[in-house]
């Protein structure tokens, strides 16, 4: 046996397991979707507490008012909570935008932050501590600009925080509003529903874990006080927050009631970019809390740790390499004698990722259709690919800046017309 | 005769002497190895007497050693003890060899007697006894205790040894082209008085048994000097390091070298993988100038009874052949040669072998032998190493032989032994091309410089490369330790994704039962406060 046929063997073991663990965490993710079902939705048993809504916004005038709009409509009494739109250096018209929705609706407490380039334009996590000095509210609720939440999702964010006080912050559930566009915002609907709703619902059931996914969440605000703000060097810092609301001792709870409609990238190179930033974002993020893998007093997130280098580092090293070995072994370069499983094996694998995947659309009105059935076979064989280049080139990337010395660049992404 | 008929005239010719020459061609091979046939002896080319062993002397082995030269050269013998030795024995040959290790009487009356009166030729090795050579005088011979020897042949000077007891021929001047220093100064290494040729020392290492071999071929009238140098990889059988017989068949040929595998016969499990492995393994040597012989049965394994040696053999060649490799001669010890019964063994229809040493005791007994009609003396590369050639270009022996390159070396020490040999700008001989055949059973084999054939019928050596890798041996041994874990990995794995399949199409349906629940019901509902509205508005 020579030192490929060990990495082979290690690699077919890597994968192996982390398929394991999805399916896992998708027949979990089943089963709390059918026990929340049954539940009625949460309501706030004492007085309405104040809550301060960020609207981290650069450039965002396409889809800024929209956004705005939705939030002044949620069915949580006004005088209870706050707007604070934090217009980040933008050079496009969104400062106009904003101030004809503020003169519109006077009553409201919108609150407008225009930055220059000289406190702003420093990314999402900088933003977002400009916003939390200005905020009053106990709790803070972050939306993308891009977000239409749904009414009642703020009143079900706020019920389930004020009635666990275990909990450092809840997450609603976020759907792909311009699904329909074309096939990658198809494939991203899908993705959206199965890996990160699914997945993130099965944590729940399975660990009592979640990751905050960046917008339609709510966290208390003395958390972000005890950890002195986002970290502005985290391009991901929604990974980043998530950690460290663990290591104080708080949980994360998922809240799928709670629904925003998210525009999502509709063009392939806008969603390269902004799948690479959340790759750079989730490597740096791992590489600064690696030492809680083996530190027995962060066992909580021992987990997330562990699938966050699993899936960047251990499946992405197992699948390029056991892809580079099997060409050099192909070209006679490099020998191995592993030939692997059954091709049977292997497509058995294939059903079984199908419908794994189509049992997510199945909690969604509308999604259990014979196309979109096609359409996840279609994504094993393109969509998840493109995930491992983008993983590659991030990963690449990362180091790229690490060794050049760079803060990485929080890249922006772009807005469509709807 | 116009231009146009002399033209077609002289292509009509051209045609006719191409077919008389092709004819030519493929007749006179098989025509010249008819007539060597002819030419051998059945009773034996030579009768040996020898005195005694003298296991405790500088001698021991000494008589081996000549058997070895001699079957080496395809020379058929008897071999006799002089206390055993009958009148008129002697005279059934026309050529003897004595061989006088002691400086004993000879007390066998009849030996003597018949030894006066021979009238063949005689190669007389080791001490003059006064008994046999009343006329010691003429052959001036000397003895010197404690000497440093070293042997000489045309082209070679051998490495130096001390002797305890050296005999030697004390005359400088000589028209021999064979000759032994005695401390520094050179003798010739033997003298010819009228029938009796004589040499005074002859000890059991491989520069006597060349020197001496160079000295029989020309006592036994041939003067040819074409003497040719092959060179063999022995002992290879199924589990032996089949990377590192493709790697050193890739050196050898990437040199130019041609070589041949000498192969251990193997007639059980040759279903077995591994064989098949095995056999491809071969076949690659085959097609990169390399030629297959076969070693002799191991007749431990068949209780030495001969059948079994014939039955092995019979199995192997068939296997061999079936599976596309050529075996085309055999290399045994010189002592098989009188253990079997030439009749009826299946080892004589080889014409060809290599003669190599043997690996059990002696047997003592007086015996005859039969022979190859082509075979060599094989010799270490450490003989090549030791012995130092007198231009750049390393110069044959005088007799044939073939070097042993032994596969059980690393990688490295036989890069090493194939770069000196690739350094001494030899000439090494394809052993394909020189006259081979056999017939055993309904099949026959005869290879020269034209190619082989079986039955009459050309076969094609050539290999596909993409057949096999490099390191194809490691790879189908660990192909096969790995199968059952993949195999059984393979079966829990499918296990395992057949149940999530089935528990996942339950949550399908499920899944579907609740969906179907959840949404219609709000359809229905929806469609009810319509109708009610309809119903209204009428």
């Amino acid at each position: 046996m020579n030192g490929f046929d060990y990495i082979m063997v290690i690699n077919i073991i890597l994968i192996w397991s982390l398929m394991i663990i999805n399916i896992i965490l998708i027949i979990g993710g089943y089963f709390y979707y059918l026990k929340s079902e049954k539940e009625a939705p949460p309501t706030i048993k004492n007085e309405h507490p104040f809550i301060s809504v960020m609207v981290p916004a650069h450039n965002e005038g396409v889809v800024i008012v929209k956004t705005v709009e939705s939030l002044l409509d949620f069915d949580y009494p006004k005088e209870c909570y706050e707007i604070i739109v934090i217009n980040d250096n933008s050079d496009d018209n969104s400062d106009l935008l904003l101030k004809e929705i503020q003169e519109k609706n006077p009553d409201r407490n919108l609150l407008v932050i225009n930055t220059d380039n000289i406190v702003g334009g420093k990314g999402k996590s900088n933003a977002l501590n400009i916003g939390y000095s200005k905020s009053k509210g106990e709790y803070l609720a972050i939306y993308d600009a891009d977000n239409t939440p749904e009414r009642k999702a703020l009143r079900y964010l706020v019920a389930e925080i004020e009635n666990d006080p275990s909990l450092g912050a809840v997450i609603g559930k976020f759907r792909t509003r311009n699904k329909d566009v074309n096939l990658l915002t198809r494939f991203i609907n899908i993705e959206t529903l199965s890996f990160q709703w699914m997945a993130q619902a099965g944590r729940w059931q399975l660990m009592k874990l979640c990751t905050i996914p960046g917008t339609n969440f709510i966290i208390r605000k003395n958390i972000i006080e005890a950890i002195g703000g986002w970290d502005e060097k985290a391009v991901a810092e929604d990974t980043e927050i998530s950690f460290r609301i663990y290591l104080m001792g708080y949980k994360i709870k998922f809240q799928p009631k709670a629904v925003t409609w998210e525009q999502e990238p509709q063009k392939l190179n806008v969603w390269f970019r902004q799948r690479t930033r959340w790759v750079k974002g989730n490597v740096y993020v791992l590489i600064k809390n690696i030492r809680y893998l083996i530190d027995p007093k962060a066992k909580k997130i021992r987990f997330d740790v562990f699938y966050f280098l699993s899936t960047y580092f251990l499946l992405l090293s197992a699948l390029v390499i056991s892809d580079i070995i099997f060409f050099l072994n192909l070209a006679g370069l490099v020998s191995t004698t592993i030939l692997g499983f059954s091709n049977f094996l292997w497509f058995a694998a294939f059903i079984m990722f199908v419908l794994g995947v189509f049992i997510s659309l199945t909690t969604e009105k509308g999604e259990m259709s014979v196309s979109n059935f096609f359409i996840v076979a279609l994504m094993y064989i393109s969509y998840c690919q493109l995930w491992i280049i983008v993983t590659i080139y991030g990963v690449f990337q990362y180091f790229k800046d690490r060794i050049k010395k760079q803060d990485s660049k929080w890249y922006k992404t772009e807005r469509f017309q709807d | 005769m116009g231009l146009k008929e002399t033209t077609i005239w002289d292509f009509k010719m051209r045609k006719f002497i191409l077919m008389i020459t092709m004819i030519i061609v493929l007749f006179i091979p098989m025509k010249q190895n008819y007539v060597f046939s002819q030419e051998k002896n059945d009773k034996g080319d030579v009768v040996i007497l020898y005195d005694q062993l003298a296991m405790d002397t500088q001698y021991a082995g000494n008589l081996i050693a000549l058997e070895n030269v001699l079957t080496a050269q395809g020379k058929t013998m008897m071999v006799l003890n002089f206390t055993d030795y009958s009148q008129g024995m002697m005279n059934e040959f026309s050529r003897m060899i004595i061989l006088k290790n002691s400086k004993n009487d000879i007390i066998n009356t009849e030996l003597i007697d018949d030894f006066r009166n021979y009238s063949g030729e005689i190669m007389y090795i080791g001490q003059l006894s006064q008994e046999l050579i009343e006329n010691k005088a003429v052959f001036n011979g000397m003895s010197q205790s404690q000497s440093s020897i070293q042997l000489f042949d045309q082209n070679h000077t051998f490495s130096n040894e001390i002797v305890e007891e050296c005999h030697y021929i004390n005359e400088n001047e000589t028209d021999s082209q064979l000759f032994i220093a005695v401390n520094g100064i050179k003798h010739p290494f033997s003298k010819k008085n009228e029938t009796i040729q004589w040499v005074p020392l002859f000890l059991d290492n491989a520069s006597f048994q060349i020197c001496l071999g160079d000295a029989v071929k020309t006592w036994f009238s041939n003067s040819e000097n074409n003497a040719m140098m092959t060179v063999v990889i022995p002992n290879i059988y199924p589990f032996s390091d089949l990377m590192l017989l493709v790697e050193t068949t890739n050196k050898l040929y990437e040199y130019g070298i041609p070589f041949t595998v000498g192969i251990v016969p193997v007639t059980e499990n040759i279903e077995y993988p591994a064989m098949q492995n095995y056999y491809q393994v071969l076949r690659y040597a085959q097609s990169k100038n390399g030629s297959i012989v076969i070693h002799q049965p191991d007749q431990q394994t068949t209780n030495g009874i001969i059948e079994n040696s014939n039955t092995i053999i019979d199995k192997e060649v068939k296997i061999l052949i079936e599976n596309g490799i050529y075996p085309l001669g055999i290399i045994a010890s010189e002592e098989m040669l009188f253990t079997t019964q030439k009749e009826d063994n299946l080892l004589s229809s080889f014409s060809s072998g290599v003669i190599i040493q043997n690996d059990n005791e002696t047997i003592i007994e007086n015996k005859s032998s039969w022979g190859f009609e082509k075979s060599s003396l094989g010799i270490t590369m450490q003989q090549i190493d030791d012995t130092r050639s007198n231009t750049r270009r390393y110069h044959n022996y005088g007799i044939d032989t073939t070097i042993i390159i032994d596969l059980s070396e690393d990688l490295i020490a036989l890069d090493g032994v194939i770069e000196r040999l690739n350094y001494k700008w030899m000439k090494i001989t394809d052993f394909k091309e020189i006259q081979n055949q056999w017939e055993i059973g309904d099949t026959s084999l005869y290879s020269d410089a034209l190619g082989i054939t079986i039955n009459g019928m050309g076969v094609s050596l050539s290999y596909n490369d993409d057949e096999i890798i490099d390191d194809y041996d490691y790879q189908e041994k660990q192909q096969y330790s790995l199968e059952k874990i993949f195999n059984a990995g393979n079966r829990v794995l499918l296990i395992f994704v057949g149940l999530i399949i089935i528990v996942f199409i339950g949550i399908l349906l499920l899944s579907r039962w609740v969906y179907l629940n959840k949404f219609r019901k709000k359809i229905k509902k929806k469609d009810k406060e319509k109708n009610k509205k309809d119903d209204n508005r009428q």
